[in-house]
């Protein structure tokens, strides 16, 4: 290895190479996994008349949006409530026969346990029971190519591993260089290196941790600009008296799943985008990099959405 | 719609081609495209039973696609528009056949058309590609100040040959075919050589465009200036017909405004009946711009008019 110019170059010099090999690297890995999902080829699909909540909940946000918008259905429903710090409790209102269906039945028997809000997010149970019910969905957006195809999750490993072995392999070649050499101070390549690497993961986590595809993605902005209208309108019956108060019941539902509890905010319903956001936070914050994506899967392993 | 005040345009800028006019074209070129102008432009498929967009009713819209056949949109509404109405324009595109309606190229202006009116719905025609698209018979600006109004042309033969040329003009720019409107008139400008109806069948047979008729502003005229429908009928361009427009008005101190704000009239209807029966139309709009009623009314209103399409044969 000594015999290589590059590698006896001195410091700053080398920094710039090493630069450089970095921002190639990233360049690289983002076309790999940007070329990965090509179904933006073909037009989204047309804008249903008649929306599924479930269906433009997990597409959006995976399973955790399906919990999120569950919650809220049952709390509209009146079966569960917000307590404070942020628990989850069911309410005494007992479901009649053949009231809820499965996925409801399931969120309502967790919430007898009045788990804090991000707790839901981390039962590793629930989560693949609900995938379970929802895999019709799931296999029903793939047919579309609305969600990610596998091919996503195969090139962002590739480019992990590709690239970790790139940065790390010319970082230690120069360290063995230099040591080869005679002490050097070598701690400002260890942080580039170790900086780059992360740098690298990150960036394969921003690119896929979404859980539709970019055809998905289109389908889901349609789906936005079509009914933007109709969620001002809902926000603005959140107070109101008498039935209007439920403001997301029904054929308005899919509009939680389609933007989660945000634009609650300011409403007397605000107390949902605080609890499920502080539950958002701390999911993310469990999450590192490990779980960067849905790709596909729904997030069964707890998606930082 | 509000009242025109009939002093303000300049009549004599109809007669004449003005030294300042964006565009002019020769009276040689003129008849050469005249001669070769064809019959009927309009061989395209029949569209059925439309509503004219505006976005205070988009989510509705969407909730009922399967209601409404295709779209009219307002060309000038998106130009200069930003990125989201261009998404919007895009959104409708993709989920509906539309048509385009322009409100202010101003076809009877003497002075020739605005170069950047034209560029503006010309790009616009372009990035919707529609089967046709259609203005009202009228002007708007004059010695390039804008009315701000639809305002009546006189019905004379040189108001015909300063549309005939600012058509010529256009279709240099945009060869979509262009539909021409009929309009409701507050004033009529003294002077008229002929009838409404003959000007307008004059005015198709020199342009060759086809006709959107406006049973609307064809029932208000007939009522505000004491016209008998019955007798002018069979002089209105009927093998010209495209469109139809429909609409609902109210009366105002004993004079009917075609103001878009309410039901569609039972007279309306009756003469919208008699016109489908009578030639072979490929769209009918529902116009509404204000006063705008829960959709499932406009729906309805629209089921209406594709029914009386359906029983004569001009839709599936």
């Amino acid at each position: 290895m000594q015999n290589i110019p590059i590698l006896n170059l001195p410091g700053p010099e080398f920094l710039n190479f090493f630069g450089l090999v970095v921002i190639i690297v990233l360049a690289a890995a983002y076309l790999c996994i940007r070329l990965a999902d090509r179904t933006d080829r073909r037009p989204p699909p047309p804008v249903p008349q008649d929306p599924d909540a479930m269906e433009v909940a997990f597409l959006q946000g995976g399973v955790n949006q399906v919990i999120r918008t569950l919650i809220y259905d049952l709390a509209q429903r009146g079966f569960v409530a917000l307590a404070p710090e942020d628990h989850v409790v069911s309410t005494e209102k007992q479901p009649q026969p053949g009231e809820l269906n499965a996925m409801e039945t399931l969120l309502l028997d967790a919430a007898q346990a009045k788990p804090k809000a991000h707790e839901l997010f981390e039962v590793r149970s629930l989560r693949l029971l609900l995938l379970e019910q929802l895999a019709p969905v799931r296999a029903k957006l793939a047919a579309e190519e609305l969600i990610k195809p596998a091919a996503v999750k195969i090139w962002r490993r590739r480019a992990q591993i590709a690239g970790t072995l790139i940065i790390v392999g010319v970082a230690l070649a120069k360290i063995a260089v230099e040591w080869s050499k005679g002490p050097a101070n070598l701690a400002y390549l260890i942080f580039l290196a170790a900086a780059s690497v992360a740098a690298l993961f990150a960036l394969a986590y921003v690119m896929t941790r979404t859980h539709a595809s970019r055809r998905g993605h289109a389908y889901l902005e349609a789906m936005r600009l079509a009914y933007g209208g109709r969620l001002k309108e809902s926000v603005a019956h959140i107070g109101s008296p008498g039935p209007e108060a439920r403001a997301f019941h029904g054929a308005a539902l899919f509009l939680i799943g389609l933007y989660g509890f945000s634009p609650l905010k300011g409403t007397t319903e605000a107390m949902f985008a605080e609890a499920f956001s502080r539950g958002s936070q701390s999911q993310g914050a469990d999450c590192g990099t490990s779980c960067g994506g849905s790709c596909g899967d729904g997030g069964a392993s707890g998606g930082g959405d | 719609m509000a009242a025109i005040d009939a002093s303000a345009p300049d009549h004599a800028a109809f007669g004449r081609n003005r030294p300042d006019a964006d565009i002019v074209i020769d009276s040689k070129s003129l008849e050469r495209a005249l001669r070769e102008k064809p019959d009927s432009t309009f061989s395209q498929r029949a569209l059925g039973s439309g509503l004219g967009y505006r976005p205070q009713f988009r989510a509705d819209l969407f909730a009922h696609r399967d209601e409404v056949d295709f779209l009219e949109i307002i060309a000038d509404h998106y130009f200069d528009a930003s990125r989201e109405k261009l998404d919007e324009l895009d959104l409708l595109k993709s989920h509906f056949p539309l048509v385009a309606h322009g409100l202010d190229l101003s076809i009877g202006s003497a002075e020739g058309l605005d170069s950047r009116y034209l560029d503006k719905i010309a790009a616009l025609i372009e990035r919707v590609d529609p089967p046709w698209w259609s203005e009202h018979l009228c002007f708007s600006r004059a010695g390039g100040v804008s009315v701000g109004h639809l305002a009546s042309l006189p019905y004379t033969q040189e108001a015909i040959d300063v549309v005939a040329r600012n058509v010529e003009c256009l279709r240099t720019r945009i060869k979509t075919p262009l539909i021409l409107e009929n309009i409701t008139c507050v004033v009529r400008i003294p002077g008229n050589e002929m009838e409404e109806a003959e000007f307008m069948s004059r005015t198709l047979a020199a342009t060759g465009c086809g006709w959107l008729c406006d049973v609307a502003n064809m029932y208000v005229n007939a009522r505000n200036f004491g016209v008998d429908l019955e007798a002018q009928f069979e002089r209105w361009p009927w093998d010209r017909l495209v469109q139809i427009h429909y609409a609902g008005g109210r009366a105002r101190n004993g004079v009917l405004i075609d103001s878009h704000d309410a039901a569609t009239s039972e007279a309306v209807w009756t003469l919208y009946d008699r016109v489908v029966a009578r030639a072979p139309v490929k769209a009918v709009v529902l116009e509404r711009d204000e006063n705008i009623p829960p959709f499932r009314e406009l729906v309805d209103e629209v089921a209406r008019a594709r029914a009386t399409l359906v029983e004569n044969g001009r839709w599936r």
